[in-house]
């Protein structure tokens, strides 16, 4: 009969405590019969001690018993079932409602009245069976999410590190650069990022990637690898810009992106290129004018290569000026009434405070009151740009000679590039790659650019294209030159630039060669009758500049070959 | 309601106790018999008035078992010893407890017949 | 939240509304509704009338869309969009790959 009908179901521990005697027989039998496992008390006291070695899964417990009476068992009983969910079934004739509050004060779930149904009873000890399994489920999956979680912050925390220690090789210290970026152990998705120029200026990168935490930081990786490496590299910010959006794109799942601004600060012509796609506006603080920076392209990782645009804006940047950028968590920070703090209140805080000489901390000050007291100040990405003179970023390069490797020491190369490529592709970051493969060199990486872009330069230029330099002397001269260089650059059929570079290591040192040959016409260098190094002589063809570096530029053939020494001690 | 218009047995609920019960069911009957008979003692000690509320535990007490054992007239009369109990009408308690008295020789042998 | 669609008599063009807030919890239902059973559609028409927010979540959802209705050659439509969620699309320059009306 009712064994059978609970055929499928699990056997229940229930512990029976009540101390009339007949009634606990009563119990117990029908209990048993339903095919449950019993153990009985006779009292409050012995109830207790029952539980404690029967274990039970539900409690039967008389309301009016000697030495204890169920009121206390039920609260004893609660306490040393913890977490676990143990119902008490209270066995009662009492009717009055203050006796029955009574027991679900002191933790009672439910009520059986005498006399005893076994149906009632059998619906009773399912629907508390029931509401038992769910709440084991429930503990059980609540220690899951917990254990998941905990898990997946460990990853993340790891994410970060791993992500910071490629991330923050860059500048970011410099005296030029202000930031407030998420403090958060858990990645955000903003990433910074800034690196010198061999050449002299900047590049500063800030990226706020779709999504928080792992995917995010799996973006970041090869962003702030390509940046880094391209820009030590002395490759172009569009260049940079283009390769990283065709690696976003490749890697990242179609719907993730990179909103991203690009600025590369020169101090030297005291200029700023920025690109920004995606990001808020970002403005810049111009003597006294405040100039919005509208952003127009798309996002990173969207679009294929040839469709991405890599055009940036231009802007005059005297020192002292500065250039603010920011991720969306300045503008949406929200505060207590669920209000944004918005562009307008952003912009308002620029105008109040155009000549504070600490206005970044004004912005952040204003957002965070907004915000008020236990506002989330971690998504607010900030960053501040000065322009200064170079010097006086008090920054070294040392993260450049930061290898474990000892680099080739001896070595040769050649290089040729041909016909229609001399148009199209820039050679110089490739071959400083490979210069800097000597570690002694690295320090020297702007020097190394210069020469290596002087020598390519005039090869081109005078060389190969037959370009006149004091064409440039005159604006209308100027237009011309590149009006002539436009028109010849599409006619280098059989032309050809060839770059031939040797090392050799001394003890603490060595020596760098580097010859250029060109297909041009050449120049005669021989009227110059050795007056090496004249201020003005051979103006154009950077004579001057080079010699200034390296302890000897000579011509060749019919002028169209230049080799020159650079020698370095460590 | 009086004790009067109710039965000695509920012969329905005694058919589903011995169902349950099985080869219990004497032993049960046994049992219960036994109790009330201590329990009956501890009542009469209670008589004197002193303690109402120690009459009124003992009612409900034989009340909780009469019920389950199918015992709808006891039942009625331990329910009124309770109540005699809870609002200190003990001048009342004897007449009571002599009627419980009275119905459990009755029931007494009328269960000892069901076994 | 919630997401409706219905397409035009002609069978040709898929009109997907979305009310409230438009981000990561809507990314279920969203692409439930974009790939019907029925599609794919020539055009999609995205009506932003009762769209009070869009997160850059939305933004990667609608590239999901684009990518799915045929990437460059897609033809999406976005609606009826209020100031807020209008400048974030435009921040975005989301002007550049969909029809923004």
């Amino acid at each position: 009969m009712a064994s059978s009908v609970l055929g499928s179901q699990k056997t229940l521990k229930i512990l029976i405590a009540d101390d009339n005697q007949s009634d606990r027989m009563i119990l117990q039998n029908i209990v048993k019969k339903q095919g449950h496992d019993t153990a009985t008390a006779v009292d409050g006291v012995d109830a207790i001690e029952k539980f404690s070695e029967f274990r039970p899964d539900i409690v039967l417990l008389d309301a009016l018993m000697p030495r204890m009476d169920g009121f206390e068992a039920a609260r004893k009983i609660k306490l040393l079932a913890g977490e676990d969910l143990i119902p008490i079934i209270f066995l009662t004739s009492l009717s009055d409602a203050e006796s029955l509050a009574k027991c679900l004060e002191a933790g009672g779930d439910d009520f059986l009245s005498k006399p005893y149904n076994r149906i009632i009873l059998q619906a009773k000890i399912n629907a508390f069976n029931r509401m038992r399994i769910m709440h084991k489920t429930l503990l059980r999956q609540r220690d899951q999410i917990a254990e998941h979680n905990d898990h997946m912050m460990r990853e993340q925390q790891v994410a970060k590190t791993v992500f910071d220690n490629v991330a923050h090789v860059g500048c970011l210290g410099a005296n030029n650069i202000k930031h407030l970026l998420s403090p958060l152990a858990v990645f955000n998705g903003d990433v910074l990022l800034a690196c010198q120029k061999p050449s002299g200026g900047m590049h500063v990168l800030l990226g706020d990637f779709t999504g928080h935490g792992l995917p995010a930081a799996i973006g970041a990786m090869p962003l702030a690898e390509i940046f880094y490496g391209m820009t030590s590299k002395g490759y172009a910010l569009g260049d940079i810009l283009r390769e990283v959006n065709q690696k976003l794109r490749k890697i990242l799942p179609v719907g993730f992106f990179c909103c991203a601004c690009m600025a590369e600060l020169n101090f030297e012509q005291e200029e700023i290129e920025i690109w920004i796609g995606g990001l808020p506006d970002c403005y810049l603080v111009q003597g006294d004018q405040l100039l919005k920076v509208a952003s127009n392209r798309l996002p990173l990782g969207i679009l294929k290569g040839e469709a991405f645009d890599a055009r940036t804006y231009r802007f005059e940047m005297k020192h002292g000026d500065r250039v603010y950028l920011w991720s969306d968590g300045i503008v949406e920070a929200t505060n207590a009434k669920g209000e944004m703090f918005g562009e307008k209140r952003l912009q308002q805080v620029f105008e109040d405070n155009l000549q504070e000489p600490n206005l970044f901390e004004k912005i952040r000050r204003s957002v965070v009151d907004f915000m008020g007291e236990g506002g989330p100040s971690d998504d607010l990405t900030l960053v501040e740009l000065t322009m200064m003179p170079e010097k006086e970023l008090g920054i070294e390069n040392n993260y450049l000679t930061n290898t474990g490797l000892k680099g080739p020491q001896h070595w040769r190369m050649a290089y040729e590039l041909c016909s229609d490529s001399l148009a199209v592709f820039d050679p110089v970051p490739l071959l400083l790659q490979i210069v800097m493969e000597v570690p002694g060199l690295r320090t020297r990486n702007g020097e190394m650019f210069t020469i290596l872009s002087e020598l390519y330069t005039n090869a081109l230029e005078h060389g190969v294209l037959g370009l006149h330099s004091k064409l440039k002397a005159s604006p209308d001269g100027f237009a011309e030159y590149y009006r002539l260089r436009e028109e010849r650059i599409r006619q280098l059929d059989g032309h050809f630039v060839k770059v031939d570079v040797r090392h050799k290591g001394a003890v603490a040192g060595g020596v760098l060669t580097i010859r250029v040959e060109d297909s041009g016409k050449g120049f005669d260098y021989q009227k110059l009758d050795g007056k090496l190094p004249g201020p003005t002589c051979y103006s154009g063809r950077g004579t001057a500049l080079l010699l200034s570096m390296c302890s000897r530029v000579e011509y060749f053939g019919q002028g169209n070959i230049v080799e020159v020494d650079y020698e370095w001690q460590a | 309601m009086s004790s009067n218009d109710l039965s000695h047995l509920d012969m329905g609920a005694l058919a589903e106790l011995r169902e349950v019960m099985e080869d219990d069911f004497q032993i049960l009957v046994e049992t219960f018999i036994g109790d009330t008979i201590e329990r009956m003692r501890a009542i009469r000690a209670t008589l004197d008035g002193n303690d109402p509320d120690a009459f009124s535990r003992g009612c409900h007490s034989i009340k909780g078992s009469a019920t389950n054992l199918g015992l709808p007239a006891l039942s009625e009369l331990c329910r009124q010893g309770e109540l005699i109990g809870k609002f200190k009408q003990m001048e009342k308690a004897r007449e009571v407890f002599d009627s419980i008295e009275r119905e459990f020789e009755v029931v007494q042998s009328l269960l000892r017949e069901q076994v | 939240m919630s997401i409706t669609t219905s397409r035009s008599d002609d069978n040709a063009e898929l009109t997907i509304r979305i009310k409230g807030r438009f981000d990561f919890s809507s990314h279920q239902e969203f692409r439930d509704a974009y790939e019907n059973p029925e599609g794919p559609f020539e055009q999609y028409k995205i009506d932003m009338t009762e769209t009070t927010y869009l997160d850059s979540s939305a933004l990667g959802m609608l590239l999901l869309l684009r990518d799915y209705a045929g990437g460059d050659n897609a033809k999406i439509c976005i609606t009826n969009c209020n100031n807020d969620v209008r400048k974030i699309l435009t921040i975005s320059n989301f002007e550049q790959l969909f029809v923004i009306q």
